[in-house]
């Protein structure tokens, strides 16, 4: 229990932070911005805690820290609220639900609920997660929290690059301050960290369908979401993984809502979870570019540079952090190691492009199969079969969101692409072990951006299509 | 009206498949072993002894396992896993590959111990510590 209560102060923390950003009363709003804040509260604890851990390394007294920042936090949005006219609670509140979308919510609430049952049996089962996790993740966290006032040995250059000292600490230091809150070491933390990052991805994507498309919608993608068993399993595993999903769905749909209120906050909101995706994972700095690239193309024509002066402004800190970590803290990583020796000959090798490609094939054929009747057809083709039934029109003003989307996943696969190409390591092995996983990291926002881009499942089940409740 | 018919069946596929899949996985998740095991705890539990008996608790150890004792028939990716599970039982002690540290691990089968014994006689004062785990203190020459 006091596992899960260490965790509330974070996500009431980032919760605020995105109603100070974005103070939109209505119902999916809020609950967008209750999920989305779970995601930002842990990965701005991370963030503290690091800042923390620099200047006050070993003095136990992160709690008031955390608590300041709570509290700093509360006075800022209850002085806002306090001076904003009362909310029209009956125009916040979402309209009861018809018959036909009660039956779809019921489908997603089943296939939620069995999910959650699964996550929390995997979790039980693998208490200090899969190999990566004890690899790096947990590890980190143990070298930080055994030896907080050495902590800076945890990166030290006699250890093996396999344990990847060079990863960016989201996990591990949120752990440790975790663990500190608690005052000791349990496997609990990391366990309902895990959970709750998946838990928030599928809540951020369901509330962002229910706040840009309908109801039957949000339970529709949490339905897709949370039905394709290997994303559910990935976020039990205790990796790093759904973290970086979360916030690359997380800035997809951030960039979405902006280019529909264009209201800045929610562009500075989407510079902390870019900021955030980098500090998690080596991957999340191809995030950085792409996202870059996507309000370069997407807002600053239609907006001007204010645009990406905004973006920057949330993701200056994160960032900057990011980058003092790389620089002065994180030996060589294996994938830049790797680039630097025969460069020009992995580039040119046929055999590993036509490997990569295969790979990726196989990925976008097979991954996310429901595994039933024999049939390995994977989610992908079906969402692109579902795509080409339930297309509807695009509105003008959306286009530029699809555009920064539709740019960020194509810049993030071709990170990647990049990424196996100067491999250090046997290429087939480490196809084999990722490709999975990084389409993981994908799939919430191509679930999103496809369901956005769909007529609502609602108006196709009703008798009477022009019924149906917005 | 045919893309309509089209639509509705393909919205109940994935009801279908996704409650189909979702159940599966629940019932596959009891498949990974009991909620009382924790294979990583019992391997840390198995270095207790050897936390215990080091001079120092931070700082650089040597490490050897199977693959490193030439003529030891060894899994590879299980010697693999066990470096990787040493390392963080160990923490924040951090393990190099080999014995040139002036303290080393050694997690060797029975096989393996008695070959590295034997190329290796006087060079180590060795404390067994149980379960395929010794403590090496390199003796001055």
């Amino acid at each position: 229990m006091g596992a899960m209560l260490i965790f509330v102060p974070a996500i009431i923390s980032g919760t605020l932070l995105a109603h100070i950003l974005w103070p939109d009363r209505s119902f999916w709003s809020v609950l967008f911005k209750v999920f989305l804040g779970i995601g930002l509260g842990l990965g701005l604890r991370s963030l503290l805690y690091f800042l923390y851990l620099l200047a006050f390394p070993g003095s136990n007294a992160f709690i008031y820290v955390e608590g300041t920042a709570l509290l700093a936090l509360l006075a800022i949005a209850a002085t806002r609220e306090l001076r904003r006219p009362r909310p029209d609670w009956n125009h916040a509140l979402p309209s009861k639900p018809t018959r036909i979308q009660g039956i779809v919510l019921a489908i997603g609430s089943l296939v939620c609920i069995l999910s959650l049952l699964a996550t929390a049996n995997y979790l039980l089962r693998r208490r200090q997660g899969d190999w990566d996790a004890w690899m790096m993740y947990n590890r980190a966290a143990r070298f930080i929290y055994f030896d907080q006032a050495h902590w800076l040995g945890s990166f030290s250059p006699e250890m093996s690059p396999i344990f990847h000292a060079d990863y960016p600490l989201l996990l591990a230091s949120d752990i440790v301050a975790g663990w500190e809150l608690l005052g000791r070491d349990s496997a609990a933390v990391p366990m309902v960290q895990s959970a709750l990052f998946a838990i928030a991805c599928a809540g951020l994507l369901g509330s962002s369908l229910g706040a840009v498309k309908s109801l039957g919608q949000a339970a529709l993608g949490i339905t897709l979401l949370w039905g394709v068993p290997v994303f559910v399993n990935e976020g039990a595993r205790q990796m790093a993984d759904v973290p970086l999903a979360f916030f690359i769905l997380a800035t997809g749909v951030l960039f979405f809502l902006y280019a529909t209120n264009r209201q800045r906050g929610l562009l500075v909101l989407a510079g902390i979870a870019v900021g955030l995706g980098a500090w998690t994972k080596n991957e999340g700095t191809v995030l950085v570019v792409g996202a870059v690239a996507s309000v370069l193309l997407a807002f600053v024509r239609r907006d001007s540079w204010t645009a990406l002066l905004t973006f920057a402004a949330g993701l200056a800190v994160p960032l900057a952090v990011v980058i003092y970590f790389k620089l002065f803290l994180a030996p060589s990583g294996d994938i830049l190691l790797g680039a630097s020796g025969g460069l020009a000959a992995k580039l040119a090798d046929v055999s590993r492009h036509t490997l990569i490609i295969q790979y990726l094939w196989n990925e976008f054929t097979a991954f996310g199969s429901w595994g039933i009747w024999g049939i390995s057809i994977g989610i992908l083709p079906i969402l692109a079969v579902y795509y080409l039934v339930f297309r509807s029109s695009i509105a003008q003003n959306v286009r530029a969101a699809y555009l920064a989307g539709l740019a960020m996943l194509g810049i993030q696969v071709v990170g990647y692409y990049a990424a196996y190409l100067v491999s250090p390591y046997d290429l087939a092995w480490h196809l084999s072990y990722s490709s999975t996983r990084i389409v993981a990291q994908v799939f919430p926002l191509i679930l999103f951006l496809t369901l956005a881009a769909s007529r609502e499942a609602e108006q196709v089940l009703t008798r009477v299509p022009s019924a149906i409740p917005e | 009206m045919r893309i309509l018919w089209l639509q509705r069946a393909l919205l109940g596929l994935i009801a279908v498949a996704s409650l189909y899949a979702s159940i599966h996985n629940l019932v596959s998740t009891y498949a990974l072993g009991s909620i009382a095991d924790d294979p990583v705890a019992d391997w840390e539990q198995r270095f207790v002894p050897l936390k215990e008996r080091l001079p120092f608790v931070r700082g650089v150890i040597g490490y050897i396992s199977d693959s490193d004792v030439p003529g030891v028939i060894f899994n590879a990716p299980n010697d693999e896993g066990e470096y990787i599970l040493s390392q963080y039982a160990l923490a924040p002690i951090i393990i190099v590959k080999g014995t040139d540290q002036e303290w080393n691990v050694a997690n060797l089968s029975p096989e393996g111990f008695k070959l590295w014994s034997a190329a290796n006689a006087g060079s180590y004062d060795v404390q067994p510590l149980g379960r395929g785990l010794y403590l090496l203190h390199r003796l001055r020459n």
